[in-house]
């Protein structure tokens, strides 16, 4: 059995990995503790939140892939604030009774029936700076069968559609080592403006004759909605505690990125079988496909290239 | 944080100075109908509109509540019944919007019947807010903390009300009422305390027309 060897540059795995990190972008949905929980209201806040990657430099270090100061932007980072406040009912009581129940009601008007009530959004995206710093992946390559198996392996090439290996990028989540490097201090500022038109919005919603009337029960329910909203006091505290305490923010990012780069995206693809003599060149109706398989690991030549060696089988 | 609240609106004076004769979203009236007959009802809008129209009080209407939706009155007309059985009430509502009415019940004592000479019919006030009897009752909900004194015009009989704050940390009762009975020289109870949003609802028991003052 001859081996092949393809080697490839430590330039050119920087150019692949930053292709791979164009193409990262997920988002989840993380329920926080709840801000307010006896007695009502009842707060609750979400992180809706999603994660790009950019810039960062590689290397190639001894027996493993280097990747520094890589930037994880936050995108989105939506706090979701619901709030459920106590059903308030006016009237309802009776005023005339009679020996078969009550003959009249008066007027009930009932506020706040709903749970949750109302829900926030506060867009800080942007607004948060993380980066992952010097940390060390390993090279493996694994198997893609994405050839439908009744096909040939000529008909698997035409189809586009062919039996891989991968080359993917391994880490122990334990070992990304991600750091928080910036909150804008404007955050506060855009909470203040969210909770601002967010009590614009809820006395926007009263009916009439509840602002007429009971404007001390709308600045009642302001004052609620204003205690919860009160946590943020040091907002900035509050923010940061959600990345450094334990267990942080950071490990939903950690979680989904490192299994992205172990299943679902490969650096480089080898076909299993290899097309070494393409239909056109040989003046032939079909290529010349050579199955091959990758020889065990990869091997680092650091600073260098990374040695992939194959064979045919 | 606090926000600032101003911009929210300038909170409700209904009750700082008022009485039984105008309700509102939150006071209501309701007269007993002891004689059968034909009766007008009258409400007067707090913009000089009126609306009027005819009601049976008959003995042998099985009905005993016809209820006039202020608001419904003048945006759809008068209700589609209007017969109601003697000893049975009229009640005057508002369930919407911010406008004040005057309710009144009239009754013609005499002329208008097209016989004999041509004469022209002369009403009676039976009842208003500013007239009320036995039977009938007014109701409001206290909606701003404070101490407030409802006095009977007619012989100065008074009732205070001491109306205390939502309270902070726990949810509140709501859709609590008090019943005070007003009778001849007396409230009874005369004095009480309660939250905010409670309802008054004084059964009235002698001539009555009530004053509403914020101590």
């Amino acid at each position: 059995m001859s081996a092949a060897s393809v080697t490839i540059g430590e330039d050119a795995l920087q150019l692949l990995f930053r292709r791979f990190c164009a193409q990262f972008h997920q988002t989840t949905r993380i329920p926080l503790d709840p801000i307010f929980t006896s007695p009502p209201p009842h707060g609750h806040i979400v992180l809706e939140c999603g994660w790009r990657l950019s810039n960062g430099t590689t290397a190639l270090v001894k027996d493993a892939f280097r990747v520094s100061n890589l930037d994880v932007t936050w995108d989105p980072f939506d706090l979701v604030i619901q709030i459920d406040l106590p059903t308030l009912k006016i009237g309802g009581f009776c005023i005339i009774d009679s020996p078969f129940g009550c003959l009249l009601e008066f007027p009930e008007i009932s506020l706040f029936g709903s749970d949750p009530d109302f829900e926030v959004s506060v867009p800080l995206g942007g607004l948060i700076g993380s980066r992952i710093v010097n940390s060390d992946f390993e090279f493996f390559w694994k198997d893609h069968f994405d050839a439908d198996p009744r096909m040939t392996a000529h008909e698997s090439y035409f189809a586009g559609t062919v039996d891989r290996y991968g080359l993917h990028l391994d880490i122990d989540p334990t070992d990304v080592h991600i750091e928080l490097f910036r909150i804008d201090a404007t955050v506060k500022n855009i909470l203040d403006k969210v909770v601002g038109d967010f009590l614009k919005l809820i006395v926007g919603w009263m009916p009439d004759i509840v602002k007429e009337f009971f404007g001390y029960l709308v600045d009642w329910v302001i004052g609620l909605i204003s205690d919860i909203f009160g946590i943020f006091d040091d907002l900035l505290n509050w923010l940061t505690e959600l990345f450094v305490k334990a267990p942080s923010i950071f490990s939903f990012f950690v979680r989904a990125f490192s299994i992205f780069i172990k299943t679902d995206f490969a650096l480089f693809y080898l076909d299993k079988n290899f097309p070494i003599v393409d239909a056109d060149k040989a003046d032939r109706d079909l290529p010349v496909l050579l199955p091959v398989r990758p020889v065990a690991r990869p091997v680092i030549v650091p600073g260098q290239e990374l040695k992939l060696e194959v064979e045919a089988t | 944080m606090r926000p600032n609240t101003e911009f929210f609106l300038a909170a409700s004076s209904a009750h700082e100075k008022s009485n039984s004769s105008w309700i509102w979203a939150g006071a209501a009236l309701v007269h007993n109908c002891k004689l059968a007959g034909t009766v007008v009802v009258s409400v007067s809008r707090d913009d000089d509109v009126q609306s009027d129209f005819n009601v049976e009080i008959d003995a042998a209407y099985p009905d005993k509540l016809l209820d006039v939706d202020c608001v419904d009155l003048f945006e759809k007309g008068p209700p589609s019944r209007r017969t109601v059985a003697s000893g049975g009430y009229i009640s005057f509502t508002v369930r919407r919007g911010r406008q004040l009415f005057r309710p009144s019940i009239l009754r013609r004592i005499a002329g208008g019947d097209g016989g004999g000479p041509v004469t022209l019919p002369i009403y009676a006030k039976e009842f208003d807010g500013g007239k009320m009897g036995q039977g009938d009752v007014y109701s409001t909900v206290m909606t701003r903390p404070g101490k407030y004194k409802f006095v009977n015009v007619v012989d100065h009989a008074s009732f205070e009300v001491e109306v205390k704050e939502l309270p902070k940390g726990e949810v509140p009762k709501f859709g609590e009422k008090i019943d005070i009975e007003l009778h001849a020289g007396k409230f009874v109870p005369h004095e009480a305390e309660v939250m905010v949003l409670t309802g008054l609802v004084f059964k009235i028991n002698a001539p009555a027309d009530i004053s509403i003052e914020s101590k």
